[in-house]
């Protein structure tokens, strides 16, 4: 017998991604992906790996699927991707298990997608900011375009 | 045309901006579409903007309408100073996306400011 260590989905994942991620094995479902490691234990020989995530509407997306070849006391881990357009497949990335390799991957995904989504928030912000700042200058300009030409003008008027 | 007021303007009325998304955005930048079949509306307020929906994902991308006729292109006009002034490029025409439309799975390009030419990458990318 084998075993198939499917990596967990970190909160921001689940968060961003959003769905429920499925693994089937041989066409048959065989459970889903939560926040904790899903372990199968899978007869010896060469078996189907597919796993997708649920989308809108009831409907399927992200389909990723490989072909594993396992033997007797094999132990392998499975890190699924989800893509970021419906239409792009997902992706399967499959490695020896590792339980230190396990923990550092699920903590760099979790970092990379807080990071990134940090980032998103922050450019959005700075571009509001940069955008009121712009207008507080465009009035200021303004203000004192107004101030010099009714100086110049009292002092057009007053020379009469 | 849909209830929400988009509509094509191949007719003169608004054909400057209509003709800017088809020459500008042939793919789609959220769902990779080669027929967006874009529709446009003028959005009315402090500074106007042009929406544009993409007919198949249903992504709407906002510019300014003085950004999409040219005018911010220099200094010399009041939103192209503004512009100047808000920190961006007076050359770089700037979009934002307001929905992400159906073809995405996250939001994360939701109301996010891009200059035309990362858009258009990301729309090669797909």
């Amino acid at each position: 017998m084998g075993q198939l260590v499917f990596m967990r989905r970190t909160p921001s994942e689940a968060k961003t991604f959003g769905g429920e991620v499925f693994v089937d094995i041989d066409g048959k479902n065989v459970g889903k992906v939560a926040l904790s490691d899903f372990e199968v234990t899978v007869s010896e020989g060469t078996h189907l790996i597919r796993m997708y995530k649920s989308h809108k509407y009831d409907t399927f997306i992200g389909f990723a699927e490989s072909t594993l070849n396992i033997g007797a006391g094999d132990k392998l881990l499975v890190k699924y991707s989800a893509p970021m357009v419906v239409s792009q497949p997902g992706n399967m990335v499959i490695t020896d298990y590792d339980s230190e390799a396990l923990e550092q991957s699920a903590l760099e995904r979790e970092q990379s997608i807080q990071r990134d989504a940090h980032e998103d928030e922050m450019r959005v912000e700075e571009a509001k900011q940069k955008s009121a700042n712009g207008m507080v200058l465009f009035f200021v300009i303004a203000i004192v375009c107004i101030i010099i030409w009714a100086i110049s003008w009292s002092s057009m008027m007053s020379s009469f | 045309m849909g209830g929400d007021g988009f509509k094509r303007c191949d007719g003169f009325v608004g054909s400057m901006p209509q003709k800017f998304i088809d020459k500008n955005f042939t793919k789609c930048p959220m769902c990779g579409t080669t027929e967006p079949y874009w529709t446009i509306k003028t959005q009315m307020g402090w500074m106007n903007r042009n929406l544009f929906k993409c007919d198949k994902c249903g992504c709407i991308l906002s510019a300014e309408v003085m950004e999409t006729s040219g005018r911010n292109k220099t200094i010399l006009t009041n939103t192209g100073l503004l512009k100047a002034l808000s920190g961006k490029k007076n050359s770089i025409t700037y979009f934002k996306v307001d929905e992400v439309g159906s073809a995405q799975v996250t939001q994360t390009y939701k109301d996010k400011e891009m200059p035309m030419q990362e858009l258009q990458a990301l729309a090669d990318s797909i």
